[in-house]
Formats: C-alpha cells, structure tokens, sequence
C-alpha cells in the first residue's frame, strides 16, 4: 500500500522534498485505517478512505496551507472524508447492523467497570466522545484534538476533564454496589 | 489542594500535557501530602478503564452517532466556556505583564520550594493588581488552535495550602 499511495501523490507532491509527509503517511496510514473501520462500522473500504485523506491533504498543502501541526491537521480531514462516507454508504438492514455490532462487542472481553464505563460513555454529548475517541484510542495530544476539531484548547481539556470525571464517578457507583 | 484541581493535575500529567516545571511541583506536593497518593491511584485507574472501554465500545464511535449530532452542535457553536477554576477577578492585562516575572521567579523559587518546602512561608507576592494572592504562578506553555494566536490555557499556583489549578481557557485578548 505504501508503494502505491506514494506513487498516486506523486502528480501532487515532491517526495524527494517531503521527508515530514513520507514520515506522517508512515506514522498514520495504520492509525487512520482504524479510524475509519470504527467511525464507518467496516462499511467503506477503509484504504480507499485513508487514500482520500491524503489526497485531499496534499490538495491543501499545494493550494498553500501551511497546518502548525499535519497529523491534526489529517485527523480534522479524516473527520469529513468519515462523514461523507457515511452518508454515501448504502445502509444495510437494522438487523444486520445489529448482529456486526454484537460481533464487535463480543471480541473485547469486558468486566462490570468497563460496562460501566461504557454505559456513562453512551450518555455523553457526540462532542465529549468523539475527544474521548481521539484521546484514548488515537492517543491525539490537546493541540491537535483542538485542531482537528476546531475547537479551543480550553474546551478540549474541560470537556475531557469532565467526561472522566463522570466515569470515574459511574465506576465509584459501581464499585460501591459490588458485594 | 481540592480533589478537583489534583484531578486535573493528574489528568494532565497522564497525558503528557504538563509542564517539567507543573509536574516537578506536582511531585513535591504528593511526596509531602501521601494520603493523596490513593486518590492519585484511584484516578489513573479510571483512565484504563476508559481506555478500555473506550477500545471495546467501537460501536458508541461510530459516523451513524456522530454525523448529525456533531453537524448540530458544530453549527450551534462548541462552548467556549471553562468548567474548570475561573482566573480571579483581576485585569487580564495586569496579568499579562506580571507572568512574564513570576515565571522567572517561579522556576527559580520552584527549585529551593522543591527542596525546602515549608507551607508556612510561602509567600512571594501578590499576582496581579487587586488580588491578594501569595504563591508562584506557572504559566504553561503557549498553545494555539488553527490560526489564533498563542494562548496560554492552564496556570498552576503554589500556595500555602498546596497546588492549585488557575485556568485561563478564552485566548487572551481575542
């Protein structure tokens, strides 16, 4: 895939002279293919989407963008190339949708904290878990989910604050309730 | 320190986010006050736990969730608001100039606190005009989101009765 993806940038980009996006693509491609399987449930190809991204990040930089930080920067395009997938994507019947979902839960053991962690992390706002997301599965610093996101800093960090200070209360509750 | 301002701290320097200079106070504060070790644990153990949870539960990150909520709220606007500590009532301005001070007094002063702290006499002056503050203020570093100017968006302060979190989150002068 790496051979390839270079090659289609190629029209775009000046490899030679881009060490820094040779490097990012390296750091990345593995990441953002998770990405996209989580956010699209399997349903797009996960490579052609991660293809997408860097190309529309090399249309950005040839048209003079110039990000503080590029592996925001592709996270905060990962975020629109997802959603336009979404919406494109077929939808398959309910039921299926539920049986894959049963299947992706299955293959995580779990334990009642986590349970329970988890059933605080579906009340939460679509803003507080897609920063819990970033944070604890893409390992994305403050200033780069604040990029990505296009939100300040501050409301990263408090959100994030908050959101585990409300699991950390619901796992306490748990754990009180435990004989 | 409330429970609150340790969260915080704690929170920060699991995530890389804090400051050599906001972690090395961090460690004097917990190495003179053990009793807060066991909440120190209590809280990095919720964060595996949200780590794993939040590794098990793809289903909860999916685009079905996201796509409309997350277009909604982003055109409604994200809250800019800090739910954290809110910075004392003094002028921004005042506290500007200042920091730029307390943070050369603060890494100096940090080194002899950390090596001779003694809660009784901590007392380096006041902060800023109007406020009748004692205690070092460390400013982290600057951040910036996109294309804004740098801002700070978290201070710590050492004060008698030990670290406390003062936050700054609307970009200064913005």
């Amino acid at each position: 895939m790496d051979a390839g993806l270079i090659t289609t940038f190629h029209p775009f980009l000046n490899i030679d002279r881009s060490p820094d996006l040779e490097r990012l693509f390296r750091d990345s491609a593995a990441d953002l293919a998770g990405f996209f399987v989580r956010r699209n449930e399997g349903k797009e190809q996960a490579d052609d989407l991660v293809q997408e991204t860097f190309l529309r990040m090399a249309e950005g930089l040839e048209k003079g963008k110039r990000p503080d930080n590029l592996r925001a920067y592709l996270f905060g395009i990962a975020r629109h190339v997802s959603q336009a997938a979404w919406r494109r994507s077929s939808r398959e019947p309910e039921v299926a949708d539920a049986v894959e979902i049963e299947k992706i839960a299955a293959a995580h053991p779990r334990d009642d904290w986590v349970d329970a962690a988890g059933e605080m992390i579906e009340q939460l706002p679509a803003l507080q878990r897609e920063i819990l997301d970033l944070r604890f599965y893409h390992s994305l610093s403050y200033a780069e989910m604040a990029e990505a996101l296009k939100v300040p800093i501050g409301t990263v960090r408090s959100r994030l604050h908050n959101a585990i200070s409300l699991i950390r209360k619901r796992i306490e509750e748990e754990e009180a309730g435990s004989p | 320190m409330n429970s609150e301002s340790l969260e915080a701290l704690v929170l920060d320097r699991s995530f890389g986010e804090l400051s050599p200079e906001a972690e090395e106070l961090l460690a004097a504060y917990l190495e003179l006050h053990p009793e807060a070790m066991r909440e120190v644990e209590k809280i990095e153990a919720s964060l595996s736990i949200t780590k794993a949870a939040v590794t098990a539960r793809s289903d909860l990150f999916s685009e079905r969730l996201f796509s409309e909520e997350v277009r909604e709220q982003e055109a409604a606007g994200a809250d800019r608001s800090s739910k954290i500590l809110p910075l004392p009532s003094f002028r921004r301005e005042a506290l500007r100039a200042v920091a730029a001070v307390v943070v050369v007094m603060g890494v100096a002063v940090a080194g002899y606190m950390v090596g001779n702290y003694d809660a009784e006499r901590v007392a380096i002056g006041p902060l800023g005009g109007g406020v009748s503050g004692e205690g070092i203020a460390l400013r982290e570093p600057a951040q910036s989101v996109g294309n804004a100017a740098p801002m700070p968006w978290a201070q710590y302060r050492l004060t008698a009765s030990g670290l406390e979190t003062v936050i700054a989150n609307a970009p200064v002068g913005h």
